[in-house]
């Protein structure tokens, strides 16, 4: 088994513009404890079909967190989101019948954003132990840390001491990008490959 | 100067900035990989008052709830 796949992580999750706020510690999360997270954002190139992508990316990772936060419409007439839950299926599907025995070991951790909202919308998930972060950024931290520490082999730093240098790391992404001449509405909305670039520039520059 | 070098500077720079964070319910003082005070603070102005009476630091660098950064409040300024 290759060693990438056993720290690959495969994130699933919205991209919209709310959940930025719980996307950001949720990779910096995985990254500060040794793993590595992939996201189907992670590059951009338009003439990749996404749902292939996606595939690449599930058959690439031992693990897996799924966040349904988002599942539910949130005005009238908006339609359900089903992107999350296909991606599920895709995964576990991958599991349960990919003959590579490899597949057999994957993990996944299943988030909410609002407890038991899942036994709504996904109920064949009944029974399953699904974790809830309360849309609180500092909350999924400790839920994800609580997962990863679960089956990693090494040591992990505790939840607050990820929480806190997530924050300095926002600090110090603010003065770099600041000085490159970003705004602070840009440095916000930096494109994935950029924010994941700098993510992990910085976290291996800490190990230093 | 290189993204590298930058970096590193930043990150050795970490005990020059005080850090005012959300924590459970509240608000801390951080510094450099520690704790500067162990109490939790109700609100943050309150941290605020406390971090600026705390002594001398480069910067204070006062976050949102979500960890990202709402201002930085610098000595010279």
């Amino acid at each position: 088994m290759s060693d990438l796949f056993t720290k690959n992580v495969f994130i699933n999750c919205p991209f919209d513009e709310k959940y930025r706020v719980l996307l950001k510690p949720l990779l910096f999360t995985i990254k500060y404890c040794s793993l590595n997270p992939r996201i189907a954002s992670e590059r951009m190139d338009s003439s990749e079909v996404r749902i292939d992508k996606i595939q690449a990316i599930i058959e690439a990772c031992k693990y897996s967190i799924h966040d349904l936060s988002r599942i539910k419409a949130t005005e009238k007439g908006e339609f359900y989101r089903l992107n999350i839950a296909l991606e599920i299926g895709l995964d576990m599907g991958c599991k349960l019948y990919n003959p590579d025995p490899k597949y057999k070991t994957k993990q996944s951790l299943i988030l909410e954003g609002e407890k038991f909202s899942y036994q709504k919308a996904l109920s064949d998930l009944s029974g399953s132990d699904v974790r809830c972060h309360h849309d609180d950024p500092e909350q999924l931290v400790e839920e994800v840390r609580a997962w990863l520490a679960s089956f990693v082999e090494w040591d992990l730093p505790g939840p607050n001491t990820i929480w806190y240098e997530y924050n300095a790391f926002n600090m110090d992404l603010f003065t770099e990008f600041t000085a490159n001449g970003f705004k602070k509405d840009q440095i916000e909305q930096l494109n994935m490959p950029e924010y994941l670039r700098y993510l992990n520039q910085w976290i291996d520059l800490k190990r230093v | 100067m290189d993204r590298k070098k930058s970096m590193k500077k930043l990150i050795n720079s970490a005990m020059e900035r005080l850090h005012i964070i959300k924590h459970q319910q509240g608000w801390v003082l951080w510094k450099g990989g520690d704790l500067v005070v162990p109490d939790i603070y109700t609100s943050k102005e309150s941290a605020i008052v406390h971090a600026r009476t705390h002594g001398p630091s480069d910067e204070l660098i006062i976050h949102r709830q979500d960890g990202t950064i709402e201002r930085i409040e610098r000595a010279n300024q």
